[in-house]
């Protein structure tokens, strides 16, 4: 009779034990859920916010760019080697310059130089990481796309001097 | 005896614990979700202002657009235009106007459905 209610308070006991493992294993799994519901949240939001202000921040800084040298006829979209170049021409003290803005290798580039002078695409001046910057001109406006894995692309249309001087 | 006595604060310790996890794990949940809200909106908002400006240069541009007529386009989720009102996500309103001065002013919204993302307003010298 001992013997019988000693075994099952013994099941019990292992019932219950069991019971408690389970129970914490549900917790354990539930932090670490938690935990990685958390790290991917931030990784999203990261990635966004870099996304956006890095593509942004060229955007903004090729429109006040154009802005700045927006003079009759001086803008254009040219092809150096298969890569779109924004051609920016302008005039100091009789002698003819150059900006050419593009992205090369990852990276928006900047070349300011005498209008002959013979600078490669390799010689710009690295600006910011960026992925790709297609650019073309319809009329006056100029249209700029940045190029990337991220499929919300962010363009912006510029309005360009026209050619016969007014604006 | 002793065991199972043990066995059983263990598992009333457990349930406290749980409990507790519960709520600060919703107010985490909770914390996350407005936060990735936030950073949708922000980005939603860096494009609606990109999206007003492009707009204000076509108008500048002259847009052959007529005079106190109301404008719309339309974009998907990924901010491409559509020209399917049911597919797009977001939308300009244009309204244009123009006074005796000749200055053509264009209001210009953004919305996401009803919500106005971003608004402002160009104004445009026209040459008489």
């Amino acid at each position: 009779m001992t013997g019988k209610y000693t075994k099952a308070k013994s099941d019990r006991t292992g019932v219950t034990t069991t019971f408690n493992i389970l129970l914490f294993m549900v917790f354990i799994l539930c932090t670490l859920f938690t935990v990685l519901i958390g790290a991917k949240v931030y990784e999203n939001i990261h990635t966004r916010n870099e996304n956006n202000y890095s593509d942004y921040v060229i955007l903004q800084y090729v429109a006040n760019k154009v802005r700045g040298a927006d003079r009759a006829g001086s803008i254009s979209v040219r092809d150096m080697d298969g890569t779109p170049v924004l051609n920016m021409e302008q005039d100091a003290e009789g002698t003819a310059y150059v900006t050419r803005i593009y992205a090369y290798e990852g990276k928006l580039r900047e070349l300011f130089m005498k209008s002959d002078a013979d600078l490669k695409l390799e010689d710009g001046l690295e600006i910011a990481d960026c992925a790709g910057l297609s650019m073309s001109v319809e009329g006056d406006l100029l249209h700029l796309e940045i190029a990337g894995p991220d499929p919300e692309k962010l363009t912006i249309d510029l309005k360009c001097a026209d050619r016969e001087g007014g604006s | 005896m002793k065991r199972n006595h043990s066995a059983g604060l263990f598992l009333m310790e457990m349930i406290i614990v749980i409990l507790f996890f519960s709520i600060c794990a919703g107010i985490c949940i909770q914390v996350f979700a407005k936060a990735d809200q936030m950073s949708r909106k922000a980005s939603n908002l860096n494009h609606a202002v990109v999206r007003a400006e492009s707009i204000a240069e076509e108008i500048r541009s002259g847009s052959g657009k007529a005079d106190g007529q109301t404008y719309d386009t339309y974009w998907d989720s990924d901010w491409k235009e559509t020209a399917d009102p049911s597919r797009a996500e977001y939308s300009s309103r244009i309204i244009l106007s123009t006074d005796q001065d000749h200055m053509e002013t264009a209001d210009i919204r953004i919305l996401k459905g009803e919500e106005i993302l971003f608004s402002m307003t160009a104004d445009h010298y026209l040459k008489p």
